[in-house]
């Protein structure tokens, strides 16, 4: 299938760590899903923006935690399937359809959900990350986020070498847990 | 934690053990209460990282979207039909001045006396387009009416900083400047109005809040007091709405058949190369 070799192609560039792939996914598609969002739903643009966002950044968590390695459909079918769940989700009206096209027909086949996370549990990761350095922040996004390799990072941070980059992580990704450990700890003392 | 099991745990978030290391990555998380405890530890770090690159990607896909918005600015589906309807009434009022009047007059009756055969301009507009009243002295005499062209081009202002956040406070009464705002963003625009009189002077003065007006009153086709806003706005330095206020006020004037003034201030857009530089440029030419 034609579309998924184009598929395929974006899948490989983000998972060889290319991140401008992504930007420029976002951007192709969007006006488009706008559209078709506003034929579907009583939504204003910033609506429509959050899911069109939503539905990127889940398509690039599968594809770089590896859950997403092949597509049935086009791209452009995944991503405006995922938008539609997040807007049905977020409870917006749903205008007459009068027609159905790929989408719906998509819909029974991709099952993906986007996981809701505790708000009170997002502020306390969130502190706990905001009490570390901005280069540790940084490096582990790099890392443990975007997939980036040791050498990769090392360049990119003008770290000496990899073993260095290497130690470096371990110590940042240690002193995270040990944020965690301390705050627990306190709680269970307390 | 030894760096094995460091190492271990880390693989196999990576999906990267192989199946004897995933029965012994098993084992231990049934039998090693520490490595069990690490194991949530880790997961819950990278739980935190996978917020943290979220929230950058966000970050940056935002920053992206306000770049394509800048780049093409949002107009509705129907503007193509509307500007060559537009183009079509331009054309066929250009053709009735440039046409000689006398050859229409032949082509109904060609016997006419010889000194119809001369082209003989209209003496004034109102033959026309009979506008009841004329606003201003300085209305050019055009073959182009300022209401039409003002319809096809006039859209109320919008960007979604303009839409108040209504998550997470939805039970929460707002305040008469939300509401006015809120109102503008429904395009609620002649209840927009009403609610800006309720406003306190100061939010009356603000910027924002003016130049919302400003539209809402384009919108109830009161150019005339919508033009005078917007020429003080101009006039009282720099706003938000720097690059949009001038648009608008070449189409208050419009309304209000100014057509001059309206060329004029379009004219400035052209040159400054401003966001609204391909809509001014068709527009003056259109006015030519």
């Amino acid at each position: 299938m034609a579309s998924n070799s184009n598929a395929e192609t974006i899948i490989n560039a983000l998972q060889a760590g290319d991140s401008h792939a992504i930007e420029a996914l976002y951007a192709h598609h969007r006006e488009g899903f706008f559209r078709w969002a506003s034929y579907r739903f009583e939504g204003n643009r910033q609506d429509f923006e959050d899911a069109w966002q939503d539905a990127i950044i889940a398509f690039y968590q599968q594809v770089i935690q590896g859950k997403l390695l092949h597509l049935r459909h086009e791209v452009r079918t995944w991503l405006y399937a995922v938008g539609y769940k997040r807007l049905l989700n977020n409870k917006r009206k749903l205008k007459r359809i009068l027609w159905k096209d790929q989408i719906d027909d998509a819909l029974v086949v991709i099952d993906f959900e986007q996981e809701s996370v505790d708000p009170e549990k997002i502020k306390f990761l969130h502190a706990a990350l905001k009490s570390m350095s901005s280069q540790c922040r940084e490096l582990l996004v790099a890392r443990y986020y975007q997939n980036l390799g040791i050498e990769e990072i090392q360049q990119n941070w003008n770290l000496k070498n990899s073993n260095t980059t290497s130690a470096t992580l371990s110590r940042c990704l240690g002193r995270l847990k040990d944020c965690f450990k301390k705050t627990f700890t306190t709680f269970s003392n307390g | 934690m030894d760096e094995i099991a460091q190492d271990l745990i880390e693989r196999y978030h990576q999906n990267a053990l192989n199946p004897e290391e995933k029965r012994e990555f098993q084992r231990r998380i049934n039998t090693d209460d520490d490595f069990a405890k690490e194991v949530q530890w880790h997961e819950l770090a990278l739980e935190a990282i996978r917020l943290e690159g979220e929230k950058e990607l966000r970050r940056r896909l935002t920053t992206k979207g306000i770049e394509l918005d800048k780049k093409a600015p949002k107009r509705p589906t129907t503007f193509s039909w509307l500007w060559v309807l537009l183009m079509v009434v331009v054309l066929a009022l250009g053709l009735w001045f440039i046409y000689p009047k006398s050859t229409r007059d032949e082509a109904t009756s060609p016997t006419a006396p010889t000194e119809k055969a001369f082209p003989t301009l209209p003496s004034s507009p109102k033959s026309l387009d009979p506008a009841p009243d004329p606003p201003q002295a300085q209305i050019k005499p055009a073959s182009v009416d300022g209401k039409k062209v003002f319809a096809a081009y006039f859209e109320p202002y919008r960007d979604e900083s303009l839409e108040l956040s209504v998550r997470g406070n939805a039970a929460e009464k707002p305040s008469p400047q939300e509401y006015f705002q809120q109102l503008y963003w429904e395009g609620k625009y002649s209840a927009a109005l009403i609610a800006f009189d309720s406003l306190n002077s100061f939010a009356q003065q603000d910027k924002t809040n003016l130049f919302l007006k400003a539209n809402c009153l384009l919108h109830a086709k009161q150019g005339k007091t919508a033009a005078s806003i917007l020429e003080d706005m101009t006039q009282k330095g720099p706003s938000r709405f720097m690059e949009q206020v001038p648009w608008y006020l070449a189409l208050s004037y419009l309304q209000t058949g100014q057509i001059e003034k309206a060329m004029s201030v379009l004219d400035e857009i052209v040159e400054k190369k401003g966001v609204h530089f391909e809509n001014a440029t068709q527009l003056y030419q259109a006015l030519k």
